[in-house]
């Protein structure tokens, strides 16, 4: 059985999946990305930590 | 991806159109491409670079200029290379061309040939980043010359980028970068109420230290890049210290007289020590031979007149006086003529303690006589040692004499002077050492007050309603960050521990001596003696580490293909290009490690010179060779004094230098034949 800790880390496993995907789709990109990248990384951010929003609250 | 053929068209050195097929075969794996230092060799490795890339090796001189310079005499302003290759049973061709006149047009293209058609791709460096990373292609297109590049303590950060490329981690350190810059936008954000106005403070104080430590991280930089500077000096010296040959050579035999003449010296000390003990222990021997002599003979002549031991008895005499009455029973009163005359008898009675006396000489004499005649063979013993030791510390003396004025023709205020820099040059090495301390410490230092400042502020955050979202959100940045950065340690921990595997039983297989590997928690890798020695870093042994390392990467590479785990990038099969892989080996370094270069994967290209295809590194690769080609220069001048070039392959003889020709470049020639 997982631990409790296990359990909140592993509640994040959709937005870690978020987050890879997005660098993944901005790694091979040669342009200057960083700020529009890190600007849809705020996005998934803020959509998560809404209220009553899926993200696990340490 | 397996190269299938690549074209070059006034690609540098290569003059109008050449073109070469590689062997794709998975028996005969290798390509070997003979050349001389200069024709073209490291130009076929940049053309591949380039045609994916659009980049070289930094070592490529004049990078920029790509057309070749008679086509460009001739008015031809456009050079290209071109690419075929196989990838997941597709072929591909990719096409990148340099054009002097026009730099409007599309540079870069790929098409997937199809049929007889090709389809071009819609994002090209896309794709072949897919097939070959670019940040990995250094380490498959591998420049031999400069293997030892890995191994520095200077190069710790291109080892570890190595490693991480081939881990394909890039994704999570990008995510990691990321979820820190908008983490720190969220505290920058958050509005100010009564309730946060200490976390404007806060941020303020954390701002101040990110300076602090950013400051501090670029002086570890300068200094560190000045560490290598002065380490880099030190070596110089080191080197031409080493190297100054005749001073070298004298000081080696200087060296080795003065140790001779200081054993020597001690050796003098103990055989006199060795002559003055013998003295005191035994020169009382030699001085009482005379008296013990005499002793002797007095001994003999009382004992012969029977003096000694005397007749009469002290103890027995006084016994009858006492008693009156002699031993045949007659009387004898005091003062009788009878008893006088036995008392006159103790004038010549012994008592014990004068016989034990006499016994006592006796002996001490027998030890005397006994002991004189050993003294000699131990004073004749030390003292031809003794003038044994004197005669080696004479030679000896003489010959530091003779080697000092040969060395008076040495310049020696020179090695003086270098030796003099050295030390200076140790001493502000070792100043640089502690300045980078201080930093590191101040560093640690402030990036703990700073993480305390963080979770502060977050605590702070929570407790107001308006602010309370941000510190959910940073929160969220926090946990998926730690979330990532474990994974990032704990892939490398793995990656180091099979590359340590990998490059051990290379090694094995390649080296003769029983040599360990180091590998340090910064990649940093060298080779150690048995003895716990580690073997200088020119050594051909620390070629063969670099080309181990390689191998060792390519290999993980591989295994690493068909990774599952999204966050990671995957691996890639992707042929092995080694321009002058042997380098500083020697001839049996060069035949074991040939060997082994089919092995290291599942397509080989060589590029060799002719002192490096000799004849025993080309029968190790006899069963492996797919196709063969020799780099031929050709030259618009006349050969004039120079003497012909010339190589026998497969039988045929190959001009590997074309004189009165049409163009100056080089021109590739298949080697064909059974």
């Amino acid at each position: 059985m997982a631990s409790e800790t296990e359990t909140e880390l592993g509640k994040n496993d959709p937005i870690v999946r978020e987050v890879i995907e997005l660098e993944r789709s901005y790694f091979f990109e040669k342009r200057n990305v960083k700020t529009e990248r890190q600007r849809k990384l705020r996005d998934i951010i803020e959509r998560h930590t809404k209220p009553g929003a899926d993200a696990h609250d340490p | 991806m397996i190269l299938e053929e690549i074209r070059l068209t006034d690609f540098r050195c290569f003059y109008g159109d050449a073109f070469l097929r590689f062997s794709e075969d998975p028996d005969k794996n290798v390509t070997i491409i003979y050349a001389e230092n200069g024709v073209g060799k490291t130009t076929l490795l940049n053309a591949l670079l380039w045609c994916f890339y659009g980049e070289t090796t930094a070592r490529f001189e004049k990078r920029e200029e790509i057309i070749n310079y008679d086509a460009r005499k001739a008015g031809r302003s456009v050079a290209s290379v071109e690419v075929l290759f196989e990838h997941n049973e597709k072929r591909y061709i990719a096409k990148r061309f340099a054009n002097l006149k026009n730099n409007t047009g599309r540079e870069f293209l790929v098409n997937r040939i199809d049929g007889g058609s090709q389809i071009s791709l819609d994002s090209p460096d896309t794709f072949i980043n897919t097939v070959i990373p670019r940040d990995m292609a250094s380490h498959f297109l591998f420049d031999g010359e400069h293997a030892e590049v890995f191994l520095g303590e200077n190069n710790r950060g291109s080892i570890k980028s190595a490693v991480r490329d081939i881990l394909g981690c890039s994704l999570i350190e990008t995510a990691i970068e990321d979820l820190q810059a908008v983490s720190n936008q969220f505290r920058k954000q958050i509005p100010s109420t009564k309730a946060t106005r200490q976390i404007g403070e806060l941020n303020s104080r954390h701002d101040a230290l990110t300076t602090q430590i950013d400051t501090a991280k670029s002086a570890i930089n300068q200094l560190e890049t000045k560490r290598d500077q002065t380490d880099q000096q030190i070596k110089d010296i080191d080197e031409k210290l080493r190297n100054t040959a005749a001073a070298k050579e004298l000081q080696q035999s200087r060296d080795r007289l003065t140790g001779q003449l200081s054993r020597a010296q001690r050796r003098q000390k103990d055989y006199a020590d060795e002559v003055y003990k013998w003295l005191g222990e035994n020169g009382r021997f030699i001085v009482s031979k005379r008296i013990t002599e005499e002793t002797f003979t007095f001994l003999e002549e009382k004992e012969h007149r029977g003096r000694i031991p005397s007749p009469y008895n002290e103890e027995f005499v006084k016994d009858i006086l006492d008693a009156q009455e002699c031993i045949c029973g007659a009387k004898l009163e005091p003062g009788s003529a009878e008893s006088k005359k036995v008392a006159s008898l103790l004038e010549k009675a012994a008592n014990q303690v004068m016989r034990d006396r006499v016994s006592k000489v006796r002996a001490r004499l027998t030890t005397l006589k006994t002991e004189r005649a050993k003294a000699p063979g131990r004073l004749t013993k030390a003292k031809a040692q003794l003038a044994e030791a004197n005669d080696e510390f004479a030679t000896a003396e003489a010959q530091l004499a003779e080697i000092s004025e040969k060395l008076k023709g040495i310049n020696f205020e020179d090695i003086a002077e270098r030796e003099r820099r050295r030390g200076e040059l140790r001493n502000e090495l070792s100043e640089i050492d502690q300045k980078i301390g201080s930093f590191r410490t101040n560093i640690s230092r402030a990036e703990r007050e700073k993480n305390q400042i963080d979770s502060d502020i977050t605590e702070l955050a929570k407790q107001n309603k308006q602010t309370a979202i941000y510190g959910r959100r940073r929160n969220l940045c926090e946990s998926i960050k730690g979330k990532l950065e474990l994974q990032l340690v704990s892939e490398e921990d793995q990656a180091r521990k099979i590359l340590r595997a990998g490059i051990r039983r290379i090694l094995e297989a390649t080296t003769r001596k029983v040599l360990n590997l180091r590998m340090t928690e910064d990649y940093l890798i060298s080779l150690v003696n048995a003895d716990g020695t580690a073997l200088p870093k020119s050594s051909g042994e620390n070629q063969l580490l670099g080309l181990a390392f390689t191998a060792a990467l390519v290999e993980f590479a591989k295994v690493r293909q068909n990774a599952k785990d999204y966050r990671l990038l995957p691996g890639t099969i992707a042929p092995l290009v080694l321009d002058s892989p042997f380098g500083q080996l020697d001839e049996a370094y060069r035949a074991t490690t040939a060997e082994f270069i089919p092995k290291m994967a599942r397509q080989v290209v060589l590029l060799v010179s002719k002192s490096q295809g000799s004849e025993d590194v080309l029968d190790a690769l006899k069963d492996h060779l797919g196709a063969e080609y020799v780099l031929v220069r050709h030259n618009t001048e006349s050969r004039g004094e120079r003497k012909q070039e010339s190589r026998y392959f497969k039988g045929k003889e190959f001009n590997t230098a074309v004189f009165d020709a049409e163009f100056d470049g080089t021109e590739i020639m298949e080697i064909k034949g059974p």
